[in-house]
């Protein structure tokens, strides 16, 4: 999905929209401590009828044919028309971006080049979560204040946080998206995470006898990821460095390119149903 | 030619303007967590929502079997099936974590790392025909209050732990404020002629958690069934 621009526009008109638009965003950006007041006697007046006995905390009933909101985007207009460019500023990684593939945790040829990782077979029917780090291929929203980075996507580890801090929670137990910490080394976004658990990749379905080989995560498994904004603000590179100690290998680098996306649709993660061939939660597994 | 770029220019203040509300728009992120458990939605005269003679049948045979202990049977949620709207904000304990930016808001539940995503005044997805868990979203600003308009949820959720049902007839309309800085309400209007014999209104009052609260990562797989899983401890098959 590409994001379409009008020609006809000046340029620096644009700059000026996109300056405007990307200050307007700071100011949405706040940190989650900023608050607001509650609706006043103006802002009630202001509203659109239906909601001011809301407002002022009474009960009402709204009329949804009368109240229907568009659903349609702009009309004749590219979807996301409205969605501003990315920010330029270099740390400011929030919005929608897509994969432009590569990356990712090492699959099956590291299984098969490097015997020192952990390998592993489950019956079908059994359901492992996979391992979600990086900022993933598959690209997602994100959001970011002075506390954490939040990558949102539309896979099954939702929401990926990296927290602004210079310690690892002290006994995390491992998680799918592990325990990760960031900290800015110049405009390069420095994230850290331990305690990770869950399947690194399927390596082989064996379906005549229902059992699928995995690569798995172990305890040892430290990932650092190193992510860094293009000049033009269009792209977000992410190196990431896999490292076993136990394996007694070396570390397996792997590099991910986004794309910033002017929209993405948002929905339920399809995930819920569609693993219903798969196995628990999903069908058999859970009968 | 002057004209054409002054009318340009007019545009884009109009674009500005219109693509610009930010400023009128209130700050409602933060960690939340409902203020009171609430296993069954009542209306806000605190009754039993208006059911029809349909919805009444389905209403006591869910009763029925949660009187039996038996939720398996009929809960979508006991397979860790997203609980639907609104249902996934009356669980307590779990807390969610709202983030918003000009164009999206996103709920996310620390329940089994549930994401509700909804854009703001921006289509949602080509193909409506399939319904979702948490139905499809719409929302823009009025003031300081979100107003939100769902529809095409799956009829197999429930709108309570207690089994309330509904129909794919069922629309919502939402609004999200805060009442003071630690509170946030969310009201939602329900109408769904097949369910109810009326629309029906309900209130949920959310406390802000306290600072540095974090949403956990939560498998409900793993929480419920942790012995279906493999471990890292299985067979290694080199």
């Amino acid at each position: 999905m590409k994001f379409e621009r009008w020609p006809s526009v000046p340029a620096a008109l644009w700059l000026g929209l996109a300056i405007a638009m990307n200050t307007g965003m700071d100011a949405i950006i706040q940190p989650v401590q900023a608050q607001v007041s509650p609706a006043t006697e103006a802002d009630i007046s202001a509203a659109n009828p239906a909601f001011q006995g809301l407002l002022r905390g009474q009960r009402t009933t709204i009329d949804t044919s009368r109240n229907r909101l568009p659903r349609g985007g702009p009309p004749g207009g590219p979807r996301g028309a409205l969605i501003p460019n990315p920010s330029h500023d270099p740390r400011d990684f929030s919005g929608n971006w897509i994969g432009g593939g590569g990356g990712g945790a090492p699959g099956m040829k590291v299984a098969e080049k490097r015997p020192g990782w952990v390998a592993t077979t489950t019956l079908d029917g059994q359901r492992m979560l996979f391992v979600d780090l990086g900022v993933a291929p598959s690209g997602g929203h994100i959001y970011q204040n002075q506390d954490e980075l939040v990558i949102v996507r539309p896979t099954e580890l939702r929401a990926r946080r990296i927290y602004f801090t210079d310690k690892h929670t002290q006994g995390a137990l491992p998680t799918y998206n592990g325990d990760s910490i960031g900290h800015w080394d110049g405009n390069t976004l420095v994230v850290d995470t331990v305690a990770i658990k869950g399947m690194i990749a399927k390596l082989d379905n064996d379906l005549e006898h229902g059992l699928h080989h995995l690569l798995m995560a172990r305890p040892s498994l430290h990932v650092v990821e190193r992510i860094t904004k293009s000049p033009d603000g269009q792209s977000l590179t992410d190196v990431e460095t896999w490292e076993d100690p136990a394996s007694g290998k070396p570390p397996v680098v792997t590099t991910t390119v986004l794309h910033y996306a002017a929209d993405t649709p948002a929905y339920d993660s399809e995930y819920e149903d569609g693993g219903d061939l798969f196995g628990p939660g999903y069908g058999t597994g859970f009968k | 030619m002057i004209h054409s770029k002054i009318g340009t220019a007019a545009a884009l203040t109009a674009l500005l303007a219109a693509a610009h509300p930010a400023r009128a728009q209130a700050d409602l992120q933060g960690v939340w967590a409902i203020a009171k458990p609430t296993p069954a939605l009542l209306t806000n005269a605190g009754t039993l929502p208006p059911l029809t003679k349909a919805g009444l049948d389905i209403y006591q045979q869910n009763q029925a079997a949660l009187a039996k202990g038996d939720r398996r049977s009929w809960d979508p949620v006991a397979k860790c099936k997203p609980p639907g709207e609104p249902r996934t904000y009356t669980e307590m304990n779990w807390p969610f974590e709202l983030f918003q930016s000009k164009n999206r808001i996103d709920f996310l539940f620390q329940w089994n790392r549930l994401d509700r995503a909804i854009p703001v005044l921006a289509k949602q997805i080509d193909d409506p025909d399939e319904p979702f868990y948490f139905g499809q979203s719409v929302a823009q600003w009025e003031g300081k209050t979100l107003k939100v308009e769902v529809e095409n949820i799956k009829p197999n959720t429930f709108l309570d732990d207690a089994g309330l049902p509904h129909s794919d007839n069922l629309t919502i309309v939402e609004t999200w404020r805060l009442r003071d800085p630690d509170t946030l309400v969310g009201t939602f209007h329900f109408v769904d002629p097949t369910i109810y014999s009326s629309a029906w209104d309900a209130t949920m009052i959310f406390k802000r958690q306290p600072a540095g609260t974090r949403i956990k990562e939560d498998s409900c797989t793993d929480r419920t069934h942790s012995n279906d899983y493999a471990t890292i401890d299985n067979s290694i098959v080199r």
